[in-house]
């Protein structure tokens, strides 16, 4: 069952829905149960306890605050596509996985494109590998690198990333990226 | 006035695409394929801990693989191909479901999610065996095999 629901276990292990309203999707921000999430993929939790979640069906990045207001802080919901940009002008293919560094960046595998983006707290989305469009498994640096599909993404305290890049038979692979230049 | 009207409509329309080309930003990264002895059926959740351990979750394998900065993969959790739900300690025989996202917190826990969405991933009115796949795309996966023994040669 998919509900499309964003849920939070605290110590004593008491379960909450701080977002979204089960079996009910859509794409409205809001308040608690007045926002809509369409197949959230991952959540990502960064400083301040903001919780990050790529709302894949929607095409966007969501923000939900300690107090339950969600935002998208990227991309357009329902509009797909490729482009780099700020906040709403970027454009997501399907963000399946995502990841935050110490800096607040998120790090976000960008399904349908075969990219591995990237999110500054400034909103400024960028791309780190992967050309939009293209598939395969091609190792290099930046566009000359290939990703078959790319779902759960890890970074580390050097700003290394790990993603789980699934071929449609086993193996699948791990990619570490590390930052060029 | 039709004939007319439609040309322009297209002209507006192409223009639009024009200026709604995708821009792609690079910030270059390079990217390697991680070598491990054990290779991954699904793998679907990644964390790094503060030792910079990449722990790695296989959906398929019912197993979570630390892999150390060098590169040494060993089984942190569960037993490959053996899915259950068995909680224990250290040395006890745990067993996973289907381990899926990972997260570490501040003491250095890690939190997984763990279940087999859809079906049990054997066929029906057949034994478990070792060997079948369960997991949320398990179905799918006998749906194919089963289509593989029953359509005509030519189509496999």
């Amino acid at each position: 069952m998919v509900t499309d629901t964003i849920r939070m276990i605290t110590p004593d292990n008491f379960v909450t829905t701080i977002a979204g309203l089960a079996g009910a999707p859509g794409s409205a921000d809001g308040t608690g149960s007045a926002a809509r999430f369409n197949r959230p993929a991952s959540v990502a939790v960064g400083r301040g306890g903001y919780v990050y979640v790529a709302d894949a069906n929607n095409y966007t990045i969501r923000q939900v605050t300690p107090a339950g207001v969600v935002t998208t802080v990227a991309g357009l919901a329902g509009v797909s596509g490729s482009a780099d940009g700020t906040g709403s002008a970027a454009r997501f293919g399907y963000p399946l996985g995502l990841a935050i560094d110490q800096n607040n960046n998120l790090y976000i595998a960008d399904d349908l494109n075969f990219t591995v983006r990237k999110m500054t707290p400034a909103r400024n989305v960028t791309t780190l590998a992967g050309s939009p469009g293209a598939y395969g498994l091609v190792d290099g640096i930046g566009p000359a690198a290939r990703f078959a599909i790319v779902d759960g993404i890890a970074v580390d305290s050097s700003a290394n990333i790990y993603v789980a890049d699934l071929m449609s038979f086993p193996p699948s692979h791990i990619r570490i990226g590390v930052p060029a230049e | 006035m039709k004939k007319l009207i439609l040309p322009s409509i297209l002209l507006v329309a192409l223009s639009a695409i024009g200026t709604t080309q995708a821009q792609t930003t690079y910030e270059n990264y390079a990217i390697t394929t991680l070598t491990t002895t054990t290779s991954f059926i699904f793998p679907k959740g990644l964390a790094v801990d503060s030792a910079g351990n990449l722990y790695v979750s296989d959906l398929l394998r019912y197993v979570i693989y630390r892999i150390t900065p060098d590169g040494q993969q060993t089984v942190f959790v569960g037993k490959n191909g053996v899915p259950g739900s068995v909680d224990g300690k250290r040395r006890l025989p745990r067993r996973l479901a289907g381990p899926s996202q990972l997260a570490f917190d501040r003491q250095g826990n890690l939190y997984f999610g763990d279940g087999n969405g859809l079906g049990d991933g054997r066929p029906k009115n057949q034994p478990w065996r070792s060997g079948h796949y369960s997991g949320w795309f398990a179905d799918r996966i006998w749906q194919r095999r089963r289509h593989r023994q029953r359509c005509p040669v030519w189509w496999r």
